[in-house]
C-alpha cells in the first residue's frame, strides 16, 4: 500500500487530526481544536501551519463585525479542504502507533486550557 | 549504529528535559546569580546529547561540533543579556538559538527519514529518535521560562482591574517576541491569533501564569511554525 504524502504523524498530529475529523465540515479556532484533542494549550501551530501548508486545512479571519459584537478580538478558524478530510482519514488509517508511545504522550504534563 | 547507542540519545536528550521540569519547579532563573548555573546546567545536557548523537552516527561529527559550539555560543550570549537586563539583544539571542536548534533539527529528522527507509529495524530506531527529537523541542523552554519569569518581575501589573479578563504585558511581550522569528510577511497574522487566543485564555478565567505559559510555548515551538510557514515555499522553488 502506498503511502498517502503528508505531515509526519506524530501523536499530536494524530490527535489533532481526529479531533477535527469528528465534524469534518465545521470550523474551529486553535484553542478550540487543543481542547478538542486534548492537548496543552500554545501546542498545536506549528501542526496547523503544517495541515495548511499541505493544503489538507484552510484558514480564515472571522468577520470582524461579529468579533466586534461579542467584545472580543477576531479568531482564525481553520477546517479542511475539499480533500483534504480524506487525506487525513487515509492517513490516520496508515499511521502506526505504538500502545508504548501513547502512554508516553499522556504522562507529559497536562497544564492550560481545560 | 545500533539501538544502545540510539538510547543513549534519547537517554541523554531526556537528561534535558529533566532539567527543564526542575527548573519549572524553581524559582533559580528568577535570581541573577542562578541564571549562570542553571544555564550551565542545560548546556552540560545538551553536550551529553550532541555527544550521543554523534556516538550514534545520527550526526556527521564535524556537524555536531559546529552545533554544540553554536549552542555555546548562543547559550552564552543569551546568559550574558539577561544578565544585562538587555531585551533586545535577549530576543536577538534566542533567535540565534532557535536558528541552530531549528537546523539541527531538519539534519536529525532527514536521517529520521533514512532510517523509516531500511525497514522494520529502522522504525525502531525511529521510535526512539522520535521521542529523542520531541525532547529535544523542550530545550529552549528554560530560555522561554526565564524571560517569562525575568519579564514578570520587571513589570509588576496593576491590580485596579480584575486581572482574568486582560492579556499581561510580559504573556504579551513573549508572543511578540516570537512572532519575530517568523518570516516578515507571517507575523502579522500570527500575532493577531495569538494575541487573540490569549484573550480568550485571559477571558476564560486564565490566570497570568497561564498566559505565561502560553506565550512560552509559543515561543519555543515558534522554528516549527517558521518551518511549516517556509516548507510551501521551498517546495515551489524547487524543480
Amino acid at each position: 500500500m502506498s503511502k498517502v504524502s503528508g505531515p509526519r504523524m506524530t501523536l499530536p498530529t494524530q490527535l489533532v487530526l481526529r479531533a477535527m475529523l469528528m465534524e469534518p465540515t465545521k470550523e474551529m479556532y486553535g484553542l478550540q481544536v487543543c481542547a478538542e484533542a486534548g492537548l496543552p494549550s500554545g501546542t498545536i501551530h506549528p501542526i496547523l501551519a503544517r495541515l495548511e501548508g499541505l493544503g489538507w486545512l484552510e484558514s480564515r479571519w472571522e468577520d470582524g463585525a461579529t468579533a466586534q459584537q461579542e467584545g472580543r478580538p477576531r479568531r482564525r478558524y481553520y477546517r479542511f479542504t475539499v480533500d483534504g478530510a480524506e487525506r487525513a482519514r487515509i492517513a490516520l488509517a496508515q499511521a502506526t502507533t505504538s500502545v508504548s508511545a501513547i502512554a508516553a504522550l499522556h504522562t507529559k504534563p497536562a497544564t492550560g486550557m481545560a | 549504529m545500533n539501538a544502545d547507542q540510539t538510547y543513549g540519545a534519547a537517554t541523554a536528550l531526556q537528561g534535558v528535559r529533566a532539567h527543564a521540569r526542575e527548573l519549572d519547579l524553581t524559582h533559580a532563573l528568577t535570581r541573577a546569580d542562578g541564571v549562570s548555573f542553571e544555564i550551565g546546567r542545560h548546556l552540560d545536557a545538551a553536550r551529553a546529547l550532541v555527544v550521543a548523537l554523534t556516538g550514534a552516527r545520527v550526526l556527521e561529527f564535524k556537524y555536531a561540533r559546529e552545533l554544540e559550539s553554536g549552542a555555546i555560543r548562543a547559550l552564552a550570549r543569551v546568559e550574558d543579556t539577561i544578565h544585562a537586563r538587555d531585551l533586545d539583544a535577549s530576543l536577538e539571542a534566542a533567535d540565534a538559538l532557535a536558528r541552530a536548534l531549528d537546523a539541527a533539527l531538519e539534519a536529525i529528522h532527514a536521517r529520521i527519514l533514512y532510517l523509516d527507509a531500511v525497514g522494520a529495524r529502522g522504525r525502531d530506531l525511529m521510535s526512539y529518535l522520535q521521542t529523542a527529537l520531541d525532547h529535544a523541542l523542550d530545550l529552549p523552554a528554560v530560555l522561554a521560562r526565564s524571560f517569562a519569569r525575568r519579564y514578570a518581575e520587571d513589570d509588576p501589573e496593576p491590580r485596579t482591574e480584575p486581572e482574568a479578563r486582560r492579556i499581561t504585558r510580559p504573556a504579551r511581550r513573549l508572543v511578540a517576541a516570537a512572532t519575530q522569528l517568523l518570516p516578515a510577511a507571517n507575523r502579522a497574522r500570527y500575532f493577531e491569533e495569538y494575541q487573540s487566543e490569549l484573550w480568550e485564555i485571559a477571558n476564560g478565567g486564565g490566570s497570568r501564569r497561564e498566559q505565561l505559559l502560553y506565550a512560552s510555548r509559543q515561543l519555543l515551538r515558534i522554528v516549527l511554525v517558521r518551518g511549516a510557514v517556509l516548507g510551501p515555499l521551498k517546495r515551489k522553488a524547487s524543480p
